[in-house]
């Protein structure tokens, strides 16, 4: 917790962009989508699937950062060897952020019907996004293509995606059958994470 | 305490490394080669940062990478130190002093012998990003002596310190040394005189001398000749002039010969025995 805590103090003003947009941006998206449709439960769908997965691999990857941009990282391995490793950082600093999320979810609760349907796929779509920028990040050994990709990805799919195999987001999700496309993304995540675990253990250490 | 038996490393097809063996034990032991020499690769095999095609590093008989306290022991400081930008010097340091599993009520003190050892007490509170050069060299060579480290390596630690902060980590060398494997990678052979009991010469990847300082020494014994630049041609067989100096307006050459002169030979340095053995005049 200590090593957390230190790690998140040192992104200073990068730590609480996360923060502005999920407690300050969101709810003033949510209040003028309130006065101009009234409590439409399908913008605040959009609105949330616009604004909350794609800053859930924001911690982890300028968490990342130091361990695999910066000129210690060679002394961070050493040290770290099999005590930690960055798949650890990262699931860590996304329960972080879904933690964030749920706050937030428990305020809408009292405005919203089928909150927890959309709950339940922001957390996976937030999972889907912090593990293909994980993966990226272990693959390249850089933190800012995948900050740039999880974000181009989710404006593309999100604003412009449809009905597209490949986009995570779903409109609507006011039911459990709204669900259908998130054990498949789940899945993939799950992939993500494990291809991405394989690839920091045999390319960290060469990157050096 | 260490061993390093039978260890080669190749990068694609450039051995780096060519069957390495090693015994370390407590001391100070001074890596000393040419850049490119194989220093840096050997030191980050030691470290476990990179596994070898052949042979292995154990620390009290053990592999490293099966050894649970290797980690807890070990202190290092690669060439390239500087993370953590945003955070104070204490905070980095205490940082580090998670990741090496001291555990958190003695980190206070630790950090504190750490940080006064590199005179750099007075700078705890400020930012990383904030230490020149220097400093940030001095904050490397904190974190690797934080705590108990029964093994210290250290890559290249003197380079960019003023003459004042390397004679500040000359003592803090001899202080820590006690009860400590300490290895110093390094090109500067003065580091090494002044602050090493044994010297470990390394060229193209392979040891070429493994011994105290005085041993190294006396290799360049009886052949290093003081001569003025016009007397340089009477020299007799192969000879190489390790330095050109000036002394009242007359030069003269600080010449390294196998075969015995006419004139009278100097008192050999560190420096005169490893040139002797890289030159292959030994």
């Amino acid at each position: 917790m200590r090593r957390l805590y230190l790690e998140l103090k040192n992104l200073r003003f990068y730590y609480f962009v996360p923060l502005v947009v999920l407690f300050i941006l969101l709810p003033l998206t949510v209040l003028a989508s309130l006065k101009q449709y009234g409590p439409s439960f399908p913008s605040f769908s959009v609105i949330c699937q616009l604004y909350f997965p794609c800053f859930a691999p924001w911690w982890s990857l300028f968490v990342l950062k130091d361990y695999l941009n910066s000129p210690g990282k060679e002394l961070l391995f050493v040290y770290k060897q099999n005590r930690d490793s960055l798949l650890g950082k990262t699931i860590i600093l996304w329960v972080l952020y879904v933690l964030h999320i749920l706050v937030v979810f428990f305020a809408a609760s009292f405005i919203y019907d089928f909150v927890w349907f959309l709950f339940i796929a922001l957390i996976i779509q937030s999972m889907f996004l912090t593990a293909l920028a994980y993966l990226l990040a272990a693959l390249l050994q850089n933190t800012f293509v995948p900050l740039i990709t999880t974000f181009t990805y989710s404006l593309i799919f999100m604003l412009a995606g449809g009905y597209s195999p490949l986009n995570i987001f779903t409109q609507g999700l006011s039911d459990a059958g709204s669900l259908n496309k998130m054990p498949g993304v789940l899945l993939v995540a799950v992939v993500f994470f494990y291809v991405g675990y394989q690839t920091e253990k045999r390319l960290y250490k060469t990157s050096i | 305490m260490i061993k390093v038996n039978n260890l080669s490393k190749s990068f694609q097809r450039k051995k780096v490394l060519h069957s390495i063996n090693l015994e370390l034990d407590i001391g100070v032991y001074g890596l000393l080669g040419a850049n490119g020499a194989g220093k840096t690769t050997l030191l980050r095999c030691m470290a476990g940062l990179f596994e070898s095609q052949q042979g292995e590093v154990l620390y009290n008989d053990e592999p490293i990478h099966k050894s649970k306290s290797f980690y807890n022991d070990l202190g290092y400081l690669p060439q390239a130190f500087g993370m953590f930008q945003e955070l104070t010097l204490y905070e980095m340091t205490d940082y580090i002093c998670s990741l090496r599993n001291i555990a958190s009520n003695q980190c206070s003190s630790a950090i504190a012998r750490a940080l006064e050892s590199v005179n750099l007490e007075d700078k705890a509170r400020d930012r990383v990003k904030t230490l020149s050069g220097g400093m940030l060299r001095r904050a490397g060579i904190a974190q690797a002596i934080l705590g108990d480290s029964k093994v210290i390596l250290l890559d290249e630690p003197t380079a960019g310190l003023d003459p004042s902060e390397r004679v500040r980590f000359k003592n803090t060398i001899s202080c820590l040394k006690q009860d400590k494997m300490i290895l110093i990678s390094t090109h500067i052979v003065e580091d090494v005189d002044a602050c090493c009991d044994n010297v470990i010469v390394i060229d193209e990847g392979q040891i070429l001398f493994n011994g105290s300082c005085v041993k190294l020494k006396n290799i360049a014994l009886n052949k290093v000749y003081q001569v003025k630049e016009a007397d340089l041609a009477g020299i007799a067989g192969e000879k190489f002039s390790l330095k050109v100096n000036d002394k009242g307006g007359v030069v003269y050459h600080r010449v390294l010969t196998q075969d015995k002169q006419a004139f009278p030979s100097e008192e050999p340095s560190l420096e005169d025995g490893y040139m002797c053995l890289v030159r292959r005049l030994a």
